[in-house]
């Protein structure tokens, strides 16, 4: 059995964000991050799941996985994956901005439309399957600071 | 953790926000629900005070945004107190410290 790996099955609603948020910390824990990574990659996986639940599952309590595992590679070092699989209908991407995040002033300010930007600013690489009945995505982290960050 | 939010009114035209909890998908409702009352003010100064947030999410931006807006529209101030280190980077990270007025975060 994978001791870092976990998984989750849930009908995906607004209330189980904590839920996943628990996950995220033990591992995060477990991987030594800082208190700042920490809630980044918290809240990278809390935006996606959001995404989710609101724009794919128009919040309707649909099935979703989740898995979060701490990969550890040859020197010890750690990346963490978060893997959703929703069965919402298949999201076209091509128009998501990934780009860096551009500074913006008073006047141009609207709400809403930060939480993809703030993913793919804090996550390594962000990517999504088209599946037949569904979207696969995977989020990986890889901790800035590695030294001294070996699992022993 | 469950989101506490208490307004105080000081006058007509000022009001402190005190807001405590995270502030995600799930909660981020109550904030928009206890402020958007204050946006029918057609002018003066809301402070929300943030030292009771460690995490907050697009969604919880996005409701300060539109105090930002109001702000904007009425000649008014809206200044976010005392955000915590996680909370301020975030804001850091979405390129907005320079857009809020902030008063003694902790970065």
């Amino acid at each position: 059995m994978n001791m870092n790996k976990l998984s989750l099955q849930l009908h995906a609603t607004c209330d189980c964000v904590l839920v996943l948020r628990s996950m995220v910390n033990v591992l995060c824990a477990r991987s030594k991050l800082s208190a700042i990574e920490q809630n980044r990659v918290g809240l990278a996986v809390d935006e996606l799941y959001a995404n989710i639940v609101r724009h794919g599952y128009q919040g309707q309590p649909k099935p979703l996985i989740f898995e979060a595992d701490m990969l550890v590679e040859g020197h010890g070092e750690v990346s963490l994956k978060f893997t959703f699989r929703d069965y919402a209908p298949v999201v076209d991407i091509s128009g998501w901005d990934c780009g860096d995040i551009e500074p913006c002033c008073a006047e141009n300010m609207t709400p809403g439309g930060l939480g993809i930007p703030l993913i793919h600013a804090i996550m390594d690489e962000v990517k999504h399957e088209a599946m037949e009945d569904g979207n696969l995505w995977v989020l990986l982290y890889r901790p800035k600071k590695n030294e001294g960050r070996k699992i022993l | 953790m469950k989101l506490d939010v208490k307004v105080e009114k000081i006058s007509d035209c000022e009001a402190w926000v005190r807001v405590k909890g995270d502030v995600n998908i799930q909660s981020s409702p109550v904030l928009r629900a206890k402020l958007k009352p204050l946006f029918e003010q057609k002018k003066g100064e809301i402070h929300i005070d943030l030292s009771g947030v460690s995490f907050m999410d697009s969604s919880g931006i996005a409701t300060l945004v539109e105090g930002l807006q109001w702000a904007r529209n009425t000649n008014g101030r809206f200044v976010l107190h005392d955000l915590q280190e996680t909370v301020n980077d975030i804001f850091v990270l979405a390129k907005l410290d320079a857009v809020f007025e902030m008063v003694g975060s902790q970065a």
